[in-house]
């Protein structure tokens, strides 16, 4: 899962733009769908100014520099 | 169950694109929104907010009072600090964006358009077979046509079958700020190239009026990690404008891909950033959205008959679009492409080379021609990707 710090979210959707799973909505403020997240990390590289990070600080095995598929 | 209103045409996103989607489509006499997420448009501007004159009056008459500099020549600054600059030989200006939007949707208004800030559509969902539902928290109401200008999240446009989603090689993940300083060049557009200072991308200063400019950088997604964008402006603007006064900063997504096909699924319509519309080597879109946003408003209102839509005829809207702006994306992309593999040495070579010549001959054309001709596999690989 990936952690939101909404005090740094200039609500941009860069993260929404590139998820390829549509698990990121934007409506005052990001919200992610646990259920729909396959923690690619993608959002976390692609944001702007750093507000989404990986929820226990580790990137899921396999997926680290993955950057496209 | 409330009765639910019904509009002939539904615009959603009130940037440049959807505008002047509603403009074209209340000029063509049809019942039409305007439905914006945030309270006002054009705020915050996420841009450069520099234009050519030709592509944007081929939509929009310039005013004066959008007019914050006019463009005398175009500076390309190479890795190692080597300045090249070309002489302006188009008509451009930085332009007051949320002036510009703001006076747009009055337009749009006083023809009729029903404006609707601070509503977020949340889905479109085809209703019958004539129109769409679209849903918010705020308002629902029912469409025969809908346009998709919601800009890069493109996520409504997904719902309805759309693969929007951005490859990270066709993203670039950008920030930027006004800095008021007095470093600042008057009416230069200055783009500064290095892996260290914008991997992929790079960084832009354009000047707006007075001592001020609006500078930003793009990195290419591919190359991006957690907040490089904001970290890199910060460290650029403390190097070049040391203790500038720095306001208005913000980030946003640029797509730099292909547009997106079709650009017409049954009575929905995408415009603008939406539909991935960008010239990929300038990372310019202004000009892009105002016409596709004009097209598509017009092709609509055109398409009714006795108040009915008939889906047919908006196909003419990716006709028109691509035979004005895609052919020419489809040559900034390619131009991209090869770019993206050539590092920092290659562009001080033709830095180098060009600056040899004498700047009074200098064109961007020249520059171009000088690159290829440093590296014939570029113009090879260019033409792959046209094929």
């Amino acid at each position: 899962m990936i952690a939101v710090e909404r005090s740094r979210c200039d609500e941009c959707a860069t993260c929404v733009a590139v998820c390829p799973v549509d698990a990121i909505l934007l409506d005052a403020g990001i919200t992610i769908d646990g259920g729909k997240c396959i923690s690619c990390g993608k959002c976390v590289d692609v944001c702007p100014f750093g507000a989404l990070s990986p929820d226990d600080g580790v990137v899921p095995p396999g997926t680290e520099g993955r950057n496209h598929d | 169950m409330t009765d639910i209103r019904e509009f002939d045409i539904a615009v959603i996103g009130g940037g440049p694109a959807g505008i002047m989607a509603a403009i074209h489509a209340a000029r063509g006499g049809r019942k039409v929104c305007l439905v914006d997420r945030k309270k006002s448009p054009g705020y915050p501007v996420r841009c450069g907010e520099a234009i050519g004159l030709k592509g944007f009056t081929s939509s929009v008459s310039l005013k004066p009072e959008w007019i914050k500099s006019k463009i005398t020549r175009m500076k390309l600054v190479s890795p190692s600090g080597l300045a090249v600059t070309v002489p302006n030989s188009y008509e451009g200006y930085v332009v007051d964006r949320e002036k510009m939007e703001s006076d747009l949707t009055d337009e749009a208004v006083s023809l009729g358009a029903e404006f609707m800030p601070d509503t977020s559509i949340v889905s479109v969902t085809p209703a019958d077979s004539r129109g769409y539902l679209c849903a918010s928290r705020e308002a629902s109401f029912e469409a025969q046509c809908v346009i998709l200008a919601e800009g890069v999240e493109s996520r409504l446009a997904r719902g309805l079958g759309w693969a929007t989603s951005l490859d990270l090689r066709d993203v670039h993940s950008c920030a930027f700020a006004r800095v008021a300083h007095d470093a600042v060049e008057q009416g230069a557009c200055v783009f500064h190239l290095g892996t260290r200072l914008a991997p992929g991308g790079y960084v832009w200063v354009f000047h707006r009026g007075g001592n001020t400019a609006n500078v930003g950088l793009g990195v290419v997604g591919a190359r991006c990690k957690r907040g490089m964008p904001k970290d890199l402006l910060e460290a650029f603007i403390r190097e070049k404008f040391p203790g500038a006064r720095v306001s208005d900063l913000h980030c946003a997504g640029v797509p730099m891909g292909r547009w997106l096909r079709p650009l017409v699924r049954g009575g929905v319509m995408l415009a603008g950033d939406a539909a991935h519309m960008m010239n990929c080597t300038s990372g310019a879109g202004i000009a892009y959205a105002l016409y596709s946003g004009k097209t598509a408003g017009a092709v609509a209102a055109e398409a009714f008959e006795n108040g009915k839509l008939r889906r047919d005829p908006l196909k003419r809207y990716q006709e028109q679009w691509a035979s004005f702006y895609g052919k020419q994306q489809g040559r900034s992309y390619a131009i991209k492409e090869a770019l993206i593999d050539f590092a920092d040495p290659f562009l001080d070579d033709v830095a180098r080379a060009v600056t040899r010549k004498g700047a009074k001959s200098l064109t961007i054309l020249s520059i171009f021609m000088r690159a290829f001709w440093t590296r014939p596999l570029l113009l090879l690989k260019v033409f792959r990707l046209l094929r």
